[in-house]
């Protein structure tokens, strides 16, 4: 037997989940495994290691030599139209030409201002957000058809075929996780040889990095033994330990809540004993007979309430995308409600429901403040309790927590009341996340959602009055809904903006947990299951009435577009704030009210639309052009369209929709021969496309080194200004003109320990 | 006349104004190029992809 003091653990969090704070998982784990006898827990984050490694200067530019050698702008025919599948190999070497210059330059200085006092200042935030969603592009061009973005990761493998993903796991052409874990990740591992690697699988966009990690750890390391768990994999897990091959990357998987299984898994290995008596362990019998995969039943659940205060150390916190990190914290596992007929998450986090009490959620949140320094924090649930509604406040406020935090909720008019939902803002409340889903009661009615529009607009109401930003969750085409509901939904977010902030819109997706999908005839739906697709989780499917899957993507953009109109954090640019989770909140958190941010948006948009360039405004000295020789445009617009966005792996289920290829090869135009200016400008982060006449103009403005300096010119020439001065007001309303000097940051990154941030700060 | 005066350069200030002046010649020509040349720009709609819009679950 070995002392579980010498028996390393590391758990590790694949790529890719987003950047901007650490998930919570695996400090759950690593506490509880400390707790209960194996000191040598190591964690680590992969998914923001390859973030930061990737968003590099060095990185970015491997990453333009290897587009440079994959797909060089040069290698498409210059005198045809550019068919289908060309298009999206050309927008990514006509942007990594004209922006992987800049971009090189000055990627270092985008993540230093999400990561500082800078990220207060909407002037610098939204350049250096947009730097590294270019970034990112600029690295994804160079493992084309792969997409890394800050909320995915797709390949061109489906994530519902085993054969497929298998061989993902192992193409070095197209997987950039393998040279990564290679030379980054593999070596540390090597060199502390864990006898136990655990990986948090949440989402599907990890399950290809996640295998690829296993299988080059199980090369490396044959006596370390390499499990799995998390969300996604309570899903899918099961019919991943029975694919053919899938023991080449892993030895078990856990299902639901990690905590015991991994406690027991690791005292078995540790003893040398069976690990047939683990519940909630699926584990791979090697035996001279060959493979097996053995399903030993579910565990039961911890008592939550004893569980340790999670364990964050060891996670990169300066490395978040964020000024400050928000740490996620867990009140409860399970949905206390448990009834809305579309939602199989409190299924696949473990049996029951269960919660922790207000005097434990608060003794954790201090300690987590007191040792990370951290003043700000995610509740995670799948809806606070009403009890916990009073309860929770009312302790944070007895022990002057001083935290802000957000979390999501279910609607509840007797618990958000006037006075509930003052207490919530005393305690620290910025931003509560309901479910609204419809505005339609039929709707609501099937989806068992239990809620009235009067009592959503009653709690949303109640919730702004006392300061509290409201988002909605939103649903379009759940079986049966038709368009015109869908436009009643939109009009009812409309006419309620404020007191709704922000609303987080999704397409209806039907998975095997779901009663849509063990009672389809119920929802007036036919279930239709693919061919081959033996990880398959989610379903296509046929509506007898309503709303078909196609129309409702196409209300989905309807709807999008409607947000972009009267919410303003979707308006223009300002969107950025809505896309990076906390990011929003933590402009709340600083002292921000919701009217106030809301405002600065409007603000934002305004000078951009409606604006005049003065005199003094300029082109940006590091704009970089290149010449193309097809619409940089018409291609972006073609690979925007819905026929186009169904050949990518679907956001969600990481699907390829049958058929959508050929469809969108015969039914969308080709591009035709046009020749074209890209230009890209890294102090606003914009790609535009210019006439060779407009690149002229602006080269002449940086000559000229103001506008004034060039209309006058042209006055002196004795030319008209007036088609100058319209021109410059375009330039202006898409982001190529600047006013005043260029923005710089004084470096000051933050500590941990360090308070709230100082916009002032911030130097221009 | 120390080293300093400019009137002890005056060979390197003539070329300095004539260059100032080509320079503006030069952009007043661009500048009236431009008048009638042909001035577009075009910007793709930047429109959230529907897949990464449900940003809080990922």
């Amino acid at each position: 037997m070995i002392d579980t003091a010498q028996f390393p653990i590391t758990l590790i969090f694949p790529p890719q989940g987003h950047f901007t704070q650490p998930y919570l998982a695996l400090p759950c784990i690593s506490a509880y495994l400390k707790a209960n006898g194996f000191p040598d827990v190591e964690l680590i984050d992969a998914s923001i290691d390859s973030y930061d490694h990737f968003l590099t200067g060095e990185q970015l530019e491997r990453a333009r030599a290897r587009v440079l050698d994959r797909t060089p702008l040069s290698g498409f025919d210059a005198e045809g139209a550019l068919g289908f599948r060309d298009l999206d190999g050309f927008r990514a070497a006509a942007e990594s030409a004209a922006s992987a210059g800049p971009l090189i330059d000055r990627i270092e200085e985008a993540k230093e201002v999400v990561r500082s006092k800078a990220f207060y200042d909407p002037d610098l935030y939204i350049p250096a957000a947009r730097s590294i969603y270019h970034g990112l592009r600029l690295f994804s061009s160079a493992w084309h058809p792969t997409r890394l973005t800050p909320h995915n990761f797709t390949m061109g493998y489906a994530n519902d075929r085993s054969d497929e993903v298998l061989a993902a796991v192992r193409d070095e052409e197209q997987n950039p996780f393998i040279s990564y874990f290679r030379e980054e990740l593999l070596p540390k591992l090597v060199a502390r040889k864990p006898r136990v690697v655990g990986m948090s699988v949440i989402y599907g966009s990890q399950l290809i990095p996640a295998l690829t990690l296993g299988r080059m750890i199980k090369e490396a390391l044959p006596n370390c033994h390499v499990t799995a768990g998390g969300g996604f994999l309570a899903y899918i897990g099961k019919k991943l330990m029975v694919a053919p091959g899938m023991d080449a990357c892993l030895d078990s998987m856990i299902f639901h809540e990690g905590e015991k299984p991994t406690l027991e898994l690791s005292q078995a290995l540790c003893a040398g004993t069976s690990l047939e008596n683990i519940g909630g362990l699926m584990w791979f019998s090697r035996t001279a007979e060959g493979v097996s995969a053995v399903n030993n039943g579910l565990a039961h659940p911890i008592r939550l309430d004893e569980a340790p205060c999670p364990d964050f150390e060891g996670l990169p916190m300066e490395k978040y995308f964020s000024p400050e990190v928000v740490i996620p914290y867990d009140i409860n596992r399970g949905c206390y409600y448990g009834e809305c007929s579309f939602c199989t998450l409190p299924t696949v986090i473990g049996p029951g429901y269960r919660t922790r009490s207000a005097e434990t959620i608060v003794d954790h949140t201090i300690e987590l403040r007191d040792r990370l320094g951290a003043t700000n924090i995610n509740y995670i649930t799948d809806c606070m309790p009403p009890g916990m509604i009073n309860d929770l406040p009312e302790e944070l406020i007895r022990r002057e927590a001083g935290m802000k935090w957000w979390c999501d909720a279910r609607v509840e008019p007797k618990a958000y009341t006037k006075a509930g939902a003052e207490r919530l803002y005393r305690s620290g409340c910025r931003k509560l996340l309901f479910g609204f889903e419809s505005a339609t009661p039929r709707i609501l009615k099937l989806m068992k959602k239990g809620q009235s529009l009067s009592s959503v607009q009653e709690v949303a109401n109640n919730c702004s009055d006392a300061g509290i930003s409201v988002t909605f969750y939103a649903m379009v085409g759940f079986p049966t809904e038709t368009r015109e509901e869908a436009r009643e939904s939109l009009k009812f977010l409309r006419e309620n903006s404020p007191p709704v902030r922000e609303v987080s819109l999704q397409t209806f997706h039907i998975d095997e947990v779901a009663q849509t999908y063990h009672e389809p005839e119920k929802f007036g739906i036919e279930i239709l299951d693919g061919e081959g697709t033996d990880l398959q989780l989610y379903h296509d499917y046929v509506a007898e009435e309503g709303m078909s899957q196609t129309e409702a993507a196409e209300m989905f953009d309807e709807m999008m577009q409607g947000f972009r109109e009267f919410l303003p954090i979707f308006r223009g640019d300002t969107i950025l704030y809505f896309m990076q989770k906390s990011h929003y909140f933590l402009h709340l958190a600083s002292g921000k009210t919701p009217d106030e941010f809301a405002q600065l948006c409007v603000d934002r948009a305004a000078a951009r639309e409606e604006g005049t360039p003065s005199r003094e405004a300029r082109a940006s000295d590091g704009l970089s052009f290149v010449e193309l020789s097809h619409s940089y445009t018409e291609t972006c617009e073609r690979l925007g369209s819905p026929l186009a966005r169904a050949v990518r792996p679907d956001f969600l289920t990481g699907r390829f929709v049958e058929g959508a290829l050929e469809r969108a090869e015969s039914e969308l135009d080709g591009v035709a021969p046009a020749e074209c200016v890209l230009a890209y400008d890294p102090e606003s982060g914009e790609f535009c496309e210019l006439t060779t006449g407009a690149r002229a103009f602006l080269e002449a403005l940086q000559q000229a080194g103001s506008l004034g300096g060039l209309l006058d010119a042209a006055g002196r020439a004795g030319a008209d200004t007036t088609a100058l001065e319209a021109f410059a007001r375009e330039l202006h309303q898409s982001g190529l003109l600047h006013e005043g000097t260029p923005h710089t940051i004084t470096p000051a990154r933050r500590s941990p320990a360090e308070s709230s941030p100082r916009p002032e700060e911030v130097t221009t | 006349m120390s080293p300093n005066d400019p009137d002890a350069q005056p060979d390197k200030k003539k070329p300095g104004e004539e260059e100032v002046e080509a320079s503006e010649k030069k952009l007043e020509d661009i500048a009236l190029e431009l008048a009638n040349r042909k001035l577009e720009i075009r910007k793709v709609d930047e429109r959230i992809a529907p897949s990464e819009t449900n940003v809080f679950d990922k």
